[in-house]
């Protein structure tokens, strides 16, 4: 036993527990506020009626003559001010108003009274004033970790979901900094900026120096967690090891014609050993969820893109042509060879040895009595592996906040919080695994104090 | 703790009015409900302590003087009160077997060892009297530092360092 062993014994605890509380919490808040208003509006209803009281009496000391006085008035302003002098050049009326009444309005008066009259505008989109909700972007498995963590903030009080817009870790790293270029993507056209964003990689020292230079001064960074796919095949069969290059020319749509690596053709590869003489002469047979998703959308990140990467011509392509180097790369073949999941996906593996399933790290991970994973280029899909980043099958998921942000968007620092401690939870494919005990530390700090970010 | 923009102005409401309480929260709900796990070691009733010592301070919040006090001393001066008046009425019944059960926090192998080491831990520490329990408790419970821990007790830094080395050597020889 030593200190940490028991720092050891502490734990988190239950997420449902601090929601509830901290709702509690808020609704104190909101009771108070309410009383404070009641007492508020009570104390200026009595002014008010007060003040009222007052100048009604003092109206009435001015329309009654003073006995035997011979009152003067006092000197009218002249018509040119924008006033007319009363009628009878008297100081009480006798129709019960007071003072001098208006005519034309100088175009003074005439601007004052537009601009009383006129909602005060906001502000023109300064960043710093107008608040148009959170903006957020990042690879599809950070959704479900947002609606997760907007679903808590609700609890407490109505919380606005943040705009989350789908990017690869380029351009939502260029939108954190504020570039103002519009980026093109296969998902569309971002333009503006955004106030915190997921990537798969860390912010590289230019990027940072772009941010400085455009205005982006802080930037926190958060390990928020882990992005992994696994390959498997049912335990009844040995363990396979196929590099990600491997992978790619099994799965993609279109791949390099041996003969001339230039040329693209529709991939016509049905057997392992077509992809690579040193595998089996089996049918490939891969099944998994269906191409949008999420699964999906990470293995085309991590396996087949850097497994398309290996071939120079298409290497050389992702410089010159983005939106093709996308769809090359990232495109499964729609002949068969991928499909469905079968609804016993075990029964299935176990009768084909081989058939392969591609799933999410943590239904790998609650399987393993059923399942035996793929290794990718010699590495077997572990949470070991995992957080040494040696699996090519995982990447670390970042997040980027623009500190400043913080400030002026509501709630945006506890919405990091709470994100931070959503990662691991909810029940979406491929939503982000949490890390180590010591990344959690780390990164529970990391958005508490939001410190900018050190390469 | 950080006091956003906190200045010199006389008046509490200043004061107050310009900590991140949404902050001290997040930060301050684990360390408190992980003192009351160390301190009493009931998970049955850690929610319910730590809900009324938030609520307590919620309520007196706008009172706080942060010149007085750091916000965690603050805090856990109100949480050990709330232990205080909790073993007090309950001194002569205390379920420890109650400290099996726990949350779970990751793993269901990693919740069973954390959760029969607290129950080993309490069963060692309940002889010990509550002042060696409450500053266990603020030393891994709360993760406090020796200077808060001080602060807390009203001990010196010094002592307080050498009666925690001395605990965790007697916990060590009966472990």
């Amino acid at each position: 036993m030593n200190d940490e062993f028991l720092h050891q014994i502490r734990i988190e605890p239950p997420r449902r527990f601090i929601a509830a509380l901290k709702a509690r919490l808020d609704r104190t808040d909101l009771r108070r506020t309410k009383r404070m208003w009641f007492r508020h509006s009570f104390i200026a209803a009595a002014i008010g009626i007060s003040g009222l009281a007052v100048a009604i009496m003092v109206v009435n000391l001015n329309r009654t003559p003073i006995a035997g006085s011979n009152a003067i008035a006092p000197p009218r302003p002249a018509a040119s001010d924008g006033y007319s002098a009363t009628p009878h050049g008297s100081s009480a009326s006798g129709n019960g108003t007071v003072g001098p009444q208006p005519t034309a309005p100088s175009p003074n008066q005439a601007n004052s009274s537009v601009s009383a009259g006129t909602p005060i505008k906001p502000m023109p989109d300064s960043g710093v004033l107008v608040f148009e909700g959170m903006r957020i972007m990042g690879p599809s498995a950070l959704a479900v970790s947002l609606k997760e963590t907007t679903r808590i903030l609700n609890i407490s009080r109505p919380f606005t979901e943040p705009t989350f817009s789908i990017a690869d870790s380029d351009s939502a790293i260029a939108a954190l900094c504020n570039v103002s270029r519009p980026i093109e993507h296969n998902f569309g056209t971002f333009a503006g900026a955004a106030d915190a964003v997921g990537a798969t990689r860390r912010i590289s020292n230019e990027e940072l120096k772009r941010c400085e230079s455009n205005g982006v001064k802080h930037v926190a960074e958060i390990k928020l967690g882990y992005l992994a796919v696994v390959l498997a095949r049912s335990r009844l069969y040995p363990a396979l090891n196929l590099t990600a290059r491997d992978l790619f020319l099994a799965l993609a749509r279109e791949i390099p014609d041996p003969e001339q690596p230039q040329r693209l053709i529709a991939n016509p590869n049905v057997t392992w050993n077509q992809v690579n003489s040193a595998l089996a002469a089996e049918r490939i047979d891969i099944s998994g969820p269906a191409l949008d998703s999420d699964t999906v959308t990470v293995f085309r990140d991590l396996i087949m893109e850097p497994g398309c990467s290996t071939f120079a011509s298409l290497a050389a392509l992702k410089e010159k042509d983005r939106i093709r180097y996308d769809d090359v790369c990232k495109s499964l073949r729609s002949d068969g060879i991928y499909h469905g999941m079968n609804s016993d996906l075990f029964g299935q593996l176990d009768a084909h040895p081989e058939s392969l399933a591609l799933v999410d790290f943590r239904y790998f991970a609650a399987n393993g009595a059923h399942l035996i994973g793929v290794s990718v280029d010699e590495v077997e899909p572990s949470s070991t592996a995992l957080y040494a980043g040696s699996y090519p099958g995982s990447r670390p998921l970042y997040l980027y906040a623009n500190v400043p942000r913080v400030l002026v968007v509501p709630r945006m620092r506890e919405f990091v919080s709470v994100l931070q401690g959503s990662i691991g939870y909810g029940s979406g494919s491929s939503s982000p695994i949490s890390g180590s005990e010591s990344d959690r530390r780390e990164s529970r700090e990391a958005a508490l104090n939001l410190p900018d970010v050190k390469l | 703790m950080t006091l956003h923009g906190a200045t010199s102005e006389p008046g509490a409401m200043t004061q107050t009015s310009l900590i991140d309480w949404d902050k001290v929260y997040v930060e301050h709900a684990p360390r408190v409900y992980n003192y009351f796990r160390f301190r009493l070691g009931i998970h049955a009733d850690i929610e319910e302590l730590t809900s009324r010592t938030f609520e307590k301070a919620w309520r007196s919040r706008t009172q706080y003087r942060h010149e007085l006090a750091g916000i965690s001393t603050w805090l856990f001066k109100i949480a050990q009160n709330v232990a205080i008046d909790h073993v007090r009425a309950r001194r002569n019944h205390l379920p420890i077997y109650e400290a099996l059960q726990l949350p779970t926090p990751d793993t269901p192998e990693k919740d069973a060892e954390r959760g029969s080491n607290l129950a080993r831990l309490t069963a060692l520490t309940k002889t010990l009297p509550d002042r060696e329990r409450d500053l266990l408790a603020l030393k891994y419970g709360a993760v406090a530092n020796n200077r808060e821990i001080a602060k807390l007790t009203g001990l010196s830094e010094s002592n307080v360092g050498t009666l925690l080395h001395r605990l965790v050597q007697t916990l060590r020889a009966q472990w």
